[in-house]
């Protein structure tokens, strides 16, 4: 995906497929594409250069990678998205939430990342789930 | 070898290929055109939990201005907005004919799928596709963003779709549950 070839100033979880033919640059004209047949492609891209700021909100002058927790779950039909569930915290709140993490212990940290599908696709058999 | 037996050969072995002249054809002889949800095209506008969705589909000539879903496509597209029902100016519920309302607040989610020819000047990439395409953006945060959010979206089950954010030191306890009191 195109996506992935540009310095990111999103956080993307996304699904591509093509059948056909196709041909894409990204934004900053930095790299391209071109894909004749199927292809399929399944992209979370983080980004890896992010401001840093200090506790009253202040750039430090620093960057690093964006900090996040997430949890996500896609289940597929075939070559098609039937369904997607996520949980996610970015940045400073995600600073702060592994401070609370830390102290509420593994079990209530392992609950609020557990992604079960509440949403009931019915899937034929040979589907595909990934989490 | 001259074009036209170049072209007829590359039928003949692409199904693909052949799918999306059959879908350029049909929509020319069938459809009409479309931009930004007005003309020739259906829709359906969800309330869901948290999340308004509005599902469109166009036949034909489709020109969208939308900064995340820029392009120009010819054939048939089926395309899934997914807006935070709190931001979005909640259009009426229900089937739309010839003039589907979009929210102008940027989607939480994106879906797309297209048959034909599609050329694409989007914020996030500019291309060209013959044949099939699907892409769907189920998250797009900023880099900067300080939030928690829990989102659930089944395309073929819009009214199932929920959708909860916020910003840290807001209340969060809808997603953080017990964790938010610490």
């Amino acid at each position: 995906m195109t996506l992935a070839a540009c310095e990111a100033n999103q956080l993307y979880v996304a699904h591509d497929t093509v059948i056909g033919i196709n041909a894409a640059v990204n934004t900053q004209r930095t790299a391209g594409t071109l894909l004749i047949g199927y292809d399929r492609d399944f992209a979370t891209l983080v980004p890896r250069s992010v401001e840093q700021v200090d506790e009253s909100g202040n750039p430090t002058g620093e960057k690093d990678v964006m900090s996040s927790f997430s949890c996500s779950e896609l289940k597929t039909s075939g070559i098609f998205l039937s369904a997607y569930r996520e949980r996610l915290i970015t940045g400073r709140a995600a600073e702060e939430a592994a401070k609370v993490f830390g102290k509420a212990g593994a079990e209530e940290t392992r609950k609020f990342f557990t992604c079960p599908a509440e949403i009931a696709v019915d899937q034929p058999a040979g589907q595909s789930d990934g989490s | 070898m001259n074009d036209g037996r170049i072209l007829r050969a590359g039928l003949r072995r692409s199904r693909a290929l052949r799918l999306a002249v059959f879908a350029v054809l049909t929509a020319q002889a069938g459809a009409g055109c479309a931009i930004d949800g007005v003309g020739a095209v259906a829709g359906r506008v969800i309330h869901a939990d948290g999340a308004v969705v509005v599902r469109t589909y166009a036949l034909g000539v489709e020109a969208r201005t939308r900064a995340e879903d820029a392009g120009l496509t010819l054939g048939y597209s089926a395309r899934t907005y997914v807006f935070a029902a709190s931001e979005a100016e909640a259009p009426e519920p229900g089937w739309h004919v010839f003039s589907v309302p979009l929210p102008r607040q940027p989607t939480v989610a994106l879906q797309a799928e297209v048959v034909g020819v599609e050329a694409r000047t989007s914020s996030r990439e500019v291309g060209v596709s013959l044949g099939y395409r699907e892409i769907t953006v189920l998250t797009a945060v900023a880099a900067d963003a300080s939030m928690v959010r829990e989102f659930r979206f089944a395309p073929g089950e819009p009214e199932q779709t929920f959708y909860r954010s916020c910003e840290w030191g807001e209340p969060c306890e809808d997603i953080l549950g017990p964790l938010h009191s610490r």
